[in-house]
């Protein structure tokens, strides 16, 4: 099924993800209300958009002690709020610290895919960020690598690859 | 009062007495003056007493953002910080973009007034509304990056985001800058130099708060639409690619790029230094403002060579082009370290090349001499001598010292090269030759903090397309650069444009070059984010508005029409050579033309009274009138 893939080279570090999510979800402008955060530190250039992976063993889901975490008929995350005894062991337990806190209501939140349809994927300036199968991904990747793998050894026989 | 677009406080944190308070932002205030700049302007001219010194308590520190900064509006993430300045004597303003204005917003802030001066160093941190002034002991001394690091340490979180203020800062360099995410320099002006004087190291901010619009669907929609715009935008590919960088090449070939000094106006090796050669060999990534579509912020490494392993942001066309051409150095990689040291020593890049270059010609005429300059060899482009003069003049050691003051005071302290010293109002010079696109030299001219391109940055005269002219202005010379005719009009148009920009928030590379906010435009979006009903025409009253009250700044710091000039070599040597060559700059009838548009007094330079009360500036009437001021 389609994910989001995070493509981190290519992020500008803009947060224009984070603002569209909080926006969506929110109606109001807030990237600490956001389901997707970049990780960012100046020096080194470094902008890591994080969001949940949708894992097949979904941390989350399994540690709920009060099952508030599941996926829907879609396969999307979800959390029934009204569950939610605010224990934070999502928080806790998920391996890329994608489940977050919402400042305001003190609530855990996770990316929902925007049911099926990410605002974050269709915004992002710089295709940082996929929406695909990860076989499709696999090959995006891979035929980019190949690109800059050939790229010297055609530019030595006077051939310049064109940039898309 | 529920506050749209606007955070709706204001902060203001006394340093010598350690009080702090936080108000409501003023209604009024709001409507008349906007935002950003706008705010700042007003607020020096109402609490600033005239001919303070600007190293005294006395002086505020203002930092100011938008009411489009912290929404999705695209771009909008940059703050002004002003004061009075300790380099020019009368206003000083420099903005930054980066994630610091946002985070401000989301603290809850839309202005932050900085007063007094503290004892002993000290940062804020400022977390909503807890507002912490702590010990800087243990950050005085340290350059831009350590700083940032030991305070993301110290307060245990990475996502904090700081400005900060270098060694040559606290070392009292005149034109020392501000930091934001340690590469965005608001660096004209001086504004770290007051920092300084009140022992503030740096702010450290982190904020919750939402932001929320007016009219959340009309907003949504205009975003979409200048999304567009921008995407489809011809500049925008280049622009991303190289970020301002992309038009030193052009400068070139139009015969306006400051070489050695403004001795010349073809830089022979710009080739080797240009964006292209930076994006094709340096360049890994892309990087870019809060909120900005079209990063254009370049992430470069140096992989071989003496400076290898040498990393960092940018850098954009002014440092670039200062420490290559005005220089005349035409080795890449030097530049790139000289712009390193630059940002974390915390100077203004474009005022010390101009130093720099300065002594490089004095040198070369022979009215310095080596003993003079700490033994160093400043022949042209010289490596060693370039290096070294960042840091003498960072330490204010030996020659350093003198530079450390700007060209006007060094060449006044030297008593030589007075007439070279390339200042408007003791603001260096850019890196256009104002003889080479004159709508820009007539923005040095009357720029309200000195010879500087970005309060007009009429940037469409490069265009050198007469039919634009003939649109906006019914005077086809406009906008073609070599003109002198129309260029009032072009610079006060411009001038108004970007004190709106500047007070929004928004890039000036995409509202006013690329021309993506018009006033109209710019109207529409204020009223769907703020619920300010307003119009085109009322927009363009507000930038006038601001650009009159700083006028009237500067006019009680004693500014008149004499000082609204160039230095000699622009107004009497034409351009040497290159497609430029023998163009000179027309300084009487241009600056004519632009007081008539201004309604400025053409004698002395005032502001006519009618003018001002059309803009709602009776204060500044009384205000001149108590002090004696004559006005007509």
């Amino acid at each position: 099924m389609k994910k989001i893939f995070i493509d981190a080279f290519k992020c500008s570090g803009c947060r224009y993800c984070e603002l569209v999510c909080s926006f969506f979800h929110e109606g109001k402008f807030n990237p600490k209300l956001s389901r997707i955060r970049i990780f960012k530190e100046d020096e080194y250039g470094i902008d890591n958009p994080i969001l949940c992976s949708l894992c097949s063993y979904c941390s989350c889901i399994n540690i709920c002690p009060t099952n508030a975490f599941y996926k829907n008929d879609k396969g999307f995350m979800e959390i029934n709020i009204e569950k939610c005894i605010k224990c934070y062991k999502c928080i806790e337990s998920c391996f890329f610290g994608a489940v977050f806190l919402h400042l305001e209501k003190n609530i855990p939140i996770v990316c929902n895919l925007c049911n099926g349809d990410p605002k974050c994927v269709k915004k992002c300036p710089t295709g940082a960020i996929i929406f695909t199968e990860p076989n499709n991904f696999t090959q995006i990747k891979n035929y980019e690598y190949s690109r800059i793998v050939y790229q010297d050894f055609l530019n030595k026989h006077g051939m310049k690859i064109k940039s898309e | 009062m529920k506050y749209y677009g606007y955070a709706g406080k204001i902060l203001r944190i006394n340093l010598s007495k350690r009080k702090i308070s936080i108000k409501d932002l003023e209604k009024d205030l709001m409507i008349k003056f906007l935002g950003g700049r706008g705010f700042n302007s007003k607020r020096l001219f109402d609490e600033l007493p005239p001919k303070i010194d600007p190293l005294s308590p006395e002086n505020k520190l203002i930092f100011s953002t938008g009411p489009l900064v912290g929404t999705m509006f695209p771009t909008a993430s940059r703050f002004n910080v002003s004061a009075k300045s300790p380099q020019t004597n009368i206003l000083g303003d420099s903005n930054a973009g980066g994630h610091f204005s946002a985070e401000m917003k989301y603290a809850g802030y839309d202005q932050i007034i900085i007063e007094g001066k503290s004892k002993e160093p000290i940062y804020l941190y400022i977390n909503d509304d807890e507002i912490k002034i702590l010990d800087a002991k243990h950050l005085w001394g340290k350059d831009v990056y350590e700083c940032d690091r030991i305070i993301k340490k110290d307060l245990g979180d990475k996502s904090i985001q700081t400005v900060i203020i270098g060694p040559a800062a606290e070392n009292g360099v005149k034109f020392a800058g501000i930091f934001a995410n340690l590469m965005r320099a608001a660096a004209r002006t001086g504004m770290g130099t007051v920092m300084a004087s009140k022992n503030l190291k740096a702010i450290a901010i982190k904020g919750s708060k939402s932001i929320e619009v007016a009219n959340p669907k009309k907003f949504e929609k205009i975003i979409e639409e200048i999304e567009e715009e921008i995407y489809n935008h011809p500049q925008y590919w280049p622009r991303r690619k190289m970020g301002t960088t992309r038009i030193l090449l052009p400068v070139n070939a139009m015969g306006f790029l400051p070489t050695r000094h403004f001795t010349s106006t073809v830089f022979e090796y710009a080739e080797n230094v240009s964006g292209e050669k930076l994006a094709e060999e340096y360049n890994i990534k892309v990087r870019g403002c809060f909120a900005c579509i079209l990063p254009c912020s370049r992430f470069y490494i140096i992989k071989e060579g003496k400076y290898a392993g040498l990393y960092g942001e940018g850098p954009e066309y002014e440092p670039l082009s200062s420490f290559t051409a005005r220089v005349g150095n035409g080795d890449l990689q030097v530049a790139l370290k000289a712009i390193d040291m630059v940002n974390k020593l915390g100077l203004d890049a474009i005022t010390t090349a101009e130093c720099i270059s300065w002594a490089m010609e004095c040198y070369e005429k022979g009215w310095l001499k080596k003993n003079d300059v700490d033994g160093l060899d400043l022949t042209w482009g010289n490596e060693e001598a370039i290096l070294k003069l960042i840091e003498k003049i960072s330490k204010r050691e030996g020659f350093g010292d003198i530079l450390a003051d700007g060209v006007k005071r060094a060449s006044e302290k030297l008593g030589i090269g007075k007439e070279i010293a390339m200042h408007v109002k003791g603001l260096e010079i850019i890196q256009a030759d104002p003889r080479g696109a004159k709508g820009y030299g007539l923005g040095y001219v009357v720029a309200s903090r000195g010879a500087d391109h970005l309060r007009a940055e009429p940037f469409m005269e490069l265009s050198d397309d007469p039919k634009k002219g003939e649109k906006l202005f019914g005077i086809p010379e406009a906008t073609i650069r070599l003109e002198y005719k129309g260029k009032g009009k072009l610079v006060s148009y411009c001038e108004d444009w970007c004190a709106i920009v500047d007070s929004l928030e928004v890039c000036k590379n995409v509202a006013e070059n690329m021309e993506i906010l018009p006033f109209d435009k710019a109207a529409e979006v204020i009223e769907a984010a703020t619920g300010l009903k307003l119009n085109g025409k009322d927009v363009r009253k507000i930038g006038e508005r601001i650009i009159n009250i700083e006028r009237a700044f500067l006019i009680r710091e004693g500014i008149r029409k004499e000082h609204d000039t160039l230095p000699k070599r622009f107004l009497e040597e034409p351009i040497p050579s290159g497609i430029s060559k023998g163009s000179i700059f027309e300084l009487e009838i241009m600056l004519n033309e632009y007081y008539e548009e201004r309604k400025w007094n053409k004698k002395t330079g005032i502001p006519y009274k009618e003018k001002l009360k059309e803009l709602d500036l009776e204060n500044v009437i009384e205000q001149f009138e108590k002090i004696g001021i004559e006005i007509e």
